[in-house]
C-alpha cells in the first residue's frame, strides 16, 4: 500500500515536472517570438530551442485566399555547420546572411530569457 | 556573494527545470556561434571572439638571423648575407552559397515554392497542442 502511494505521488511529481518545463519552453517561446518584430493580427509565431541543437521557428497565417498555412522551420546544429530544415524541403546548410540573422537571434533570446525568466 | 547559497544578494533560486532550462540555452547559443563560425568563418560575425585570427596578405618575411642583412658568427669578422623571404600563404576564398530566404524575413504573403502543408512535424505538438488543449 505504501508503495502503491509512493508510486503514484512520484508520477505526479514526475507530471509536474514536466507541466513546469513545458511552461517555460511556452514563455521562451513567446520571447522568442518577439526578437522578430510584431506579429500580424491573426498569426502566430513562435521561436525557441527545442533542445541542446534544435532550434525551432514555427509561423501561422491566414493568406489571401483565406486559408491558414503553417510553417515550422527546424534549425539543427552541428559541429560541422546549422542545418536549416522546413516543411517539405530538403535540408540544407544556412547560408552566410541567414547564419548572420540566426546568431543575432539567439544571442538575443539567450539575453532576453536569462535575463527575464532566469534571473 | 552569500558563501552559504554561492547567490548575490537579491538573486533568486531557480527551480530545477529553471536551472535546467538556463544551462541548455547557455549552452545551444554557444554550440550554435560555434557551428555558425565553423561553417561560415569570420564573417559570420568579424567583432566575436569566436571569429578566427585574420590571414594576413603575403608580406616578405626576413630569415631569422639575418638581422640588418648581416650575420655575426661567433669568432668571426661579420658576413653580408642577403635577406630571404618567406611569403604567408592566403587561403582561397569559400565558393558563395546559394541564394535562400533569409532568416528573419520571412514572407507571409509567398509561400515557399513547392512547399506543401503536411502534418505538424511530432515535436511541435509539445508546444502548439497543449496550448490549444489549455
Amino acid at each position: 500500500m505504501f508503495n502503491l502511494l509512493n508510486s503514484v505521488k512520484g508520477q505526479h511529481d514526475e507530471e509536474r515536472r514536466a507541466r513546469r518545463y513545458r511552461e517555460l519552453i511556452r514563455r521562451e517561446a513567446k520571447i522568442g517570438a518577439e526578437l522578430f518584430g510584431p506579429i500580424p493580427e491573426g498569426a502566430r509565431r513562435e521561436f525557441f530551442c527545442l533542445d541542446e541543437h534544435t532550434w525551432v521557428w514555427h509561423e501561422e497565417w491566414t493568406d489571401q485566399t483565406g486559408a491558414r498555412r503553417i510553417v515550422t522551420t527546424r534549425y539543427d546544429v552541428r559541429p560541422s555547420g546549422v542545418l536549416k530544415a522546413q516543411d517539405g524541403q530538403p535540408y540544407r546548410y544556412v547560408n552566410l546572411e541567414e547564419g548572420r540573422r540566426l546568431l543575432k537571434a539567439v544571442r538575443m533570446y539567450n539575453q532576453r530569457v536569462q535575463s527575464e525568466l532566469y534571473s | 556573494m552569500n558563501i552559504l547559497n554561492n547567490r548575490e544578494p537579491g538573486e533568486r533560486k531557480l527551480s530545477t527545470e529553471e536551472a535546467s532550462r538556463a544551462h541548455l540555452v547557455t549552452n545551444i547559443v554557444a554550440a550554435t556561434e560555434h557551428s555558425l563560425f565553423a561553417s561560415l568563418g569570420a564573417e559570420v560575425d568579424p567583432t566575436s571572439p569566436y571569429a578566427a585570427p585574420r590571414v594576413e596578405a603575403p608580406r616578405s618575411v626576413p630569415a631569422f638571423g639575418y638581422a640588418n642583412n648581416v650575420v655575426e658568427f661567433p669568432g668571426r669578422g661579420q658576413v653580408e648575407a642577403a635577406p630571404t623571404s618567406v611569403a604567408v600563404p592566403v587561403a582561397p576564398a569559400a565558393a558563395p552559397m546559394p541564394e535562400a530566404p533569409a532568416f528573419g524575413e520571412f514572407s507571409t504573403a509567398d509561400p515557399l515554392p513547392g512547399f506543401e502543408p503536411v502534418e505538424q512535424m511530432p515535436y511541435i505538438d509539445y508546444i502548439t497542442q497543449q496550448d490549444r488543449a489549455a
